[in-house]
């Protein structure tokens, strides 16, 4: 973007590996203890084992958590981008006081307390005759986390302006065109990030999944109940997985959907 | 202005129009609005009376632990969120400014530990931050103090961190991509005009990031305020926290009508900060 | 054509998701529905009882006692079948008509249970109008723990934490419920859960000698165990009980763990149907399998708490245990409680 000089540079760097310890230390006291016995807050080196992974894959209620997570979380983004994109479209699309009016609506469950929006959920529901289930989950994860990427969205919306829809619509290009080959290109980096941003808030729900699921659990529910007796070591286990699969995950998404000399800053 | 001209008479707009209104009215206005109607009753001996009356706001003004603590709380998210702020802004730069596959290969490694729950990573910064904990147990055998550092002991201060910590991967985002956008032209033409690296920061980057920068905050600060857990864990006896006392009110409190009175004053306290951003970004923009 | 095709599709997806969700409730009637804690329903429990029974029992895990209310409360017992709850939370859920009464006719296991808990008129708060509205499956009482290095004789009343010989050695608990409960304990209050306000005032002026002779107040297990690591620490008012006993010998403390003769406080979790019940045969055959000897020992052996069926180190059978109840005004307890912790 910017021709940066050497020290500033360096400078930048420091500040980025400064945070990304912040970001990774508190993830290698799981992943070690994954492997070696931490007794009365002592590492014990001397003594690996893989005791913790095979216990974990003995454990079919957190396995099985984990996968309805993983379902959850995949639903609720991928409707969260949908649901945030045309959300955002019509947003975007002029100035009135019915697109403030549902700009609010779609912030609102992001702002509450999330024991409010599952409990008026939970009460919707019941109302409505509609049985708890993975499927309420989904609707109120997606009803969650679809703000943040109607948000994200809504940025990158009103930082393109209008002038390039203009012109795709001046040479005579219908709307879904114009949607298909103009904005969604033009999204492409904001609908990965706010993906993942959509994903890890799913992942990490507690409060609504409880109060809406039927019978049953996701991980963050076992881990929140967990904390009554104290983790389990498989857990870190766990942790460990879902680290090495994500950073793998990373890197072949980088690989397969950007090529080598990528969209630069413009 | 997305959809001039013929498009205007076409059905994708309509259709746009109808979908865009009809889901929140469907999935979050038609539970939420009856649930805060809520705060309009009350209880009574155990049983909720649907009364109309306004006693639950009159509670929050008249009761004198309520309006300091959420002031507290506001305070505290407000802290979280600059923090987060500053220490993403730095990254989100860097980010920027790489080039090719490595640029989007870093981003994501910062929304990683996203992946991980947070009741772990809570539970592993406190054994880091505790008294004799990683850090201290650090510090002390490399001879730097000779004391446990308190600093950071189930205070307000390991509040803070905990929380910045935790988020600061919401903050990086969405400064990335505003500065992501920004026209390399408007660079170049800026240098070619003599402006020093650090003019066209101040100038050009700068304003033009300032909406992520809103937006970075704002999420920060929403997710801050709606925990309840950190504080609650690392924070010791400063960790008493606005979302703990609503979230009372909906178990063992066993007063729905209060609760809900709160979460809708919270809503408004949440929309008025977010509102000022946004004044903030437009009178600047 | 590709708009129709979308509208077409969408609307089918719209009327048949209603029909999908339904669906899933035909497949419940052979399943039965649980809201547990943690260590209340172990997998090897539930496969055994699969084993037995045939049916599988759907286990949702539950973090703190507010969950458990807001989720049978705004369901209207209508999510699950049965759910663990202590004693005093209980009272709620019968004031709500949540719950449907046991038949202990087909409880044959609960004949067999500690005596202390086999007649269950004399349990507080399971009974009411004559009908069992819960059964008694899993307690702790909440004493003393004392460093054996520290304090001999063995202490046998709360009244050592006013001791001036232990002043900043001691560790209370955060709560101004239990602490007014105790205090009143203490001070030979019959009734510590209905105090009246001249009551009050006196466990006040108490209580705030306490604070001046405790070191801190915690909140959490890990919190008491990181304070006794880093300090001088004698005495600790166990609100976690067997649990905190258990991580702190772990942690290599030298400690022992006693009842006081006034009485202990004391939670007791309790197994009750839902009034939204679907087989009531499956749930009562769910409570009178976890009533087994056997799955007793293990529920100690595990968690560290006491079982209704198999004696454990929680109490002797001589040892008084006071269980909790619901307090007259909790909002003034814990008003007083802050004004208290306020004090210079």
């Amino acid at each position: 973007m910017m021709r940066l000089s050497g020290p500033i540079v360096a400078a930048l760097s420091a500040m980025t590996a400064a945070v990304f310890m912040l970001l990774y230390g508190p993830l290698l006291i799981p992943i070690l203890s994954s492997f070696f016995t931490v007794a009365h807050g002592d590492v014990q080196w001397s003594d690996p084992s893989f005791s913790s992974y095979v216990a974990l894959a003995a454990n079919e209620g957190i396995l099985e958590a984990f996968g309805n997570t993983l379902i959850v979380g995949f639903s609720a983004t991928l409707l969260s981008l949908v649901c945030g994109t045309l959300l955002a479209l019509h947003y975007c699309g002029g100035r009135s006081g019915a697109r403030e009016a549902m700009q609010f609506a779609v912030f609102l469950p992001f702002l509450m307390p999330p024991i409010i929006t599952g409990l008026s959920l939970l009460i919707f529901f019941r109302e409505t005759g509609i049985a708890r289930s993975l499927l309420t989950v989904i609707a109120g994860h997606t009803v969650f986390v679809q703000a943040l990427a109607y948000r994200t969205i809504v940025v990158r919306l009103q930082s393109m302006g209008p002038s390039m829809i203009e012109a795709s619509t001046d040479l005579g290009a219908s709307a879904w065109q114009t949607l298909v080959h103009i904005i969604l290109p033009n999204l492409r980096s904001t609908l990965i990030g706010a993906g993942v941003l959509s994903f890890a808030l799913s992942f990490d729900e507690t409060l609504i999944t409880l109060l809406v699921t039927g019978t049953a659990n996701t991980l963050p529910i076992r881990l929140w109940a967990m904390m009554r007796l104290g983790f389990a070591p498989d857990i870190n286990a766990l942790v460990a997985i879902i680290l090495a699969l994500t950073a793998l995950l990373c890197v072949l998404a980088v690989r397969q959907f950007l090529p080598a000399e990528t969209e630069s800053g413009d | 202005m997305l959809f001039v001209g013929n498009a205007r008479s076409g059905l994708w707009p309509r259709l746009l129009a109808g979908f865009a209104y009809g889901l929140p009215l469907l999935v979050i206005v038609a539970p939420l609005a009856s649930f805060l109607a809520y705060s309009f009753f009350r209880m009574e001996s155990g049983q909720i009376v649907r009364d109309f009356s306004l006693l639950n706001y009159k509670r929050f003004f008249t009761d004198a632990i309520f309006i300091p603590v959420l002031w507290q709380t506001c305070l505290l998210c407000l802290a979280v969120a600059a923090l987060a702020t500053l220490a993403g802004y730095p990254v989100a730069f860097l980010l920027a400014n790489l080039k090719g596959r490595r640029r989007y290969f870093l981003l994501l490694m910062v929304l990683v530990p996203l992946l991980m729950s947070y009741i772990i990573k809570i539970y592993a910064i406190r054994s880091i931050l505790g008294g004799n904990g990683f850090l201290n147990r650090f510090l002390l055998w490399s001879g730097l103090i000779d004391q446990p550092l308190t600093l950071f002991v189930f205070n307000l201060n390991a509040v803070l961190l905990t929380l910045t910590v935790l988020l600061i991967p919401f903050a990086i985002l969405p400064i990335f991509l505003a500065l992501e956008r920004i026209p390399r032209s408007l660079i170049e033409a800026s240098s070619d005009l003599g402006a020093s690296n650090l003019q066209t920061f101040a100038r050009i980057v700068l304003p033009l990031s300032l909406p992520g920068i809103v937006t970075a905050a704002t999420f920060v600060f929403v997710l801050a305020i709606g925990d309840f857990l950190t504080p609650q864990m690392v924070g010791g006896q400063s960790g008493f926290t606005f979302g703990r006392i609503v979230y009372s009110q909906f178990g063992t409190a066993f007063n729905w009508p209060f609760g809900a009175a709160l979460a809708a004053i919270l809503a408004l306290v949440v929309i008025a900060v977010i509102a000022a951003g946004n004044r903030v970004e437009r009178g600047r923009t | 054509m590709t708009l129709k095709l979308n509208r077409r599709t969408a609307l089918g997806m719209a009327l048949a998701a209603p029909a999908i969700l339904r669906s899933s409730r035909a497949f419940a009637a052979k399943e039965l529905r649980v809201m547990a804690w943690q260590g209340y329903a172990d997998d090897d429990w539930v496969k055994e009882f699969a084993d037995q029974t045939g049916a599988k029992a759907n286990i949702v895990f539950i973090g703190t006692d507010d969950e458990i209310w807001a989720k049978i409360k705004g369901s209207e017992g209508k999510d699950f079948d049965v759910f663990a709850v202590n004693t005093a939370q209980l009272q709620r859920y019968i004031d709500g008509g949540l719950t449907t009464p046991h038949d202990l006719s087909k409880l044959p296991n609960q004949k067999e249970v500690l005596p202390r808990f086999r007649d269950l008129a004399t349990v507080k708060g399971v009974m009411r109008d004559g009908k069992v509205h819960s059964i008694p499956f899993c307690f702790d009482s909440i004493g003393i723990i004392y460093d054996k290095d520290k304090v001999n004789p063995a202490p046998d009343s709360f009244e050592i934490f006013w001791d001036e010989k232990y002043k900043g050695k001691i560790l209370a608990y955060d709560n101004g419920e239990h602490n007014f409960s105790f205090t009143a304990l203490t001070m030979g209050i019959e009734d510590p859960f209905h105090l009246s306000d001249e009551q009050m005032g006196k466990i006040k002026e108490k209580l705030i000698a306490l604070k001046h002779n405790v070191l801190s107040f915690y909140t959490t297990p890990d919190e008491a165990l990181q304070l006794y690591k880093s300090n001088d620490v004698a005495l600790i008012w166990a609100n976690y009980g067997q649990q905190q006993v258990k991580a702190m010998k772990d942690a290599g403390a030298n400690i022992e763990y006693v009842n006081p003769k006034e009485g202990a406080l004391a939670w007791l979790d309790t197994w009750a149907m839902t009034n939204g019940v679907q087989d009531v045969d499956l749930a009562e055959a769910w409570v009178n399998f976890l009533l087994q000897k056997k799955i007793g020992q293990q529920l100690s052996e595990r968690t560290g708490f006491g079982n209704t069926v198999v004696e454990t180190g929680s109490a002797g059978a001589n040892d008084k245990l006071v269980w909790l109840d619901f307090v007259e005004d909790p909002t003034k307890r814990s008003d007083l409680w802050n004004e208290i912790k306020a004090q210079p």
